[in-house]
């Protein structure tokens, strides 16, 4: 019972952090008017990692398998890296 | 030790992973399938920045944001689901997946809200790059959103332990890739 009871509360705090970016991220996006640049890119794919992070490790529960959970993080971070890279190139 | 840590015995590297290991193998596939979407949608950006700029602009922020936050509560209440399943009984874990059945349900509704608009609007698959990618992508996940109620209701209907863990990864995992797909489709410019 105990067990549960501290996974509850992590999945509930997971809930609430990723709600929390969500809504920052909005409010970022409509506050950040034309072409915001690269620290909006930086930011957006921070947030992105933070909240693929949360759903492996809270949801997926992914704390049980700290090697496997390493390279889903490794494989995610590099994903972002590149698609973020590329809408740098774009000029975005 | 969980139920399904003594299941996974004998599957090797796969055997510390939670739920059944077949699961993982379509989570690791799943991630890089929408991974090489997303590469290849900011891929084509470096081809048309202006297109995809004004392409994007016209597309409904605020409803994509909402549904997000539809999603990530949904997955919320299959983690509760198998949180509850560990503790004998039937009802709650039910109860939980009805709420991320719901909540599922409510973003297929958005998301066909939101193609009802771009449709009526005259924006189709043909229409540009930009719409041709976001359609593709954005479709393909509601596909799985789609295959993803499927399996919570055939978890519903036997929730053992094993059964919820290993179908609520696969609804974390449309969770996931819809967080990485909302920010680079919508967000970015």
């Amino acid at each position: 019972m105990k067990t549960s009871r501290h996974f509850l509360s992590r999945a509930t705090w997971a809930w609430l952090f990723l709600l929390a970016l969500t809504l920052a991220t909005a409010v970022a996006g409509l506050w950040s008017g034309e072409g915001p640049g690269w620290p909006w890119l930086l930011a957006l794919g921070l947030v992105s990692f933070l909240k693929a992070r949360t759903i492996l490790s809270d949801y997926l529960d992914l704390r049980r398998a700290p090697d496997w959970r390493a390279g889903f993080l490794a494989t995610t971070a590099l994903l972002l890296a590149i698609v973020y890279g590329l809408s740098l190139v774009a000029g975005v | 030790m969980t139920d399904s840590d003594s299941a996974n015995a004998g599957w090797g590297p796969l055997s510390s992973l939670p739920g059944n290991p077949l699961m993982w193998v379509l989570i690791g596939s799943e991630l890089l399938v929408f991974g090489a979407g997303l590469i290849a949608f900011s891929a084509a950006r470096i081809a048309e920045p202006a297109v995809f700029a004004s392409s994007q602009d016209s597309l409904d922020r605020g409803l994509a944001t909402l549904n997000t936050a539809v999603l990530v509560t949904s997955g919320y209440c299959a983690a509760q689901a198998v949180i509850a399943g560990r503790e004998a009984s039937t009802k709650r874990p039910r109860l939980w997946l009805l709420g991320a059945g719901l909540l599922g349900l409510l973003f297929l509704a958005i998301k066909l809200l939101e193609y009802r608009a771009k449709l009526e609007a005259g924006v189709g698959l043909e229409t540009n790059t930009f719409f041709t990618l976001y359609y593709l992508l954005t479709g393909f996940h509601l596909a799985h959103v789609i295959f993803g109620l499927g399996i919570l209701a055939l978890v519903a209907w036997l929730p053992r332990p094993e059964n919820l863990e290993t179908g609520a990864a696969f609804w974390h995992m449309v969770d996931l890739v819809w967080v990485l797909i909302f920010p680079v489709i919508y967000l970015v410019r």
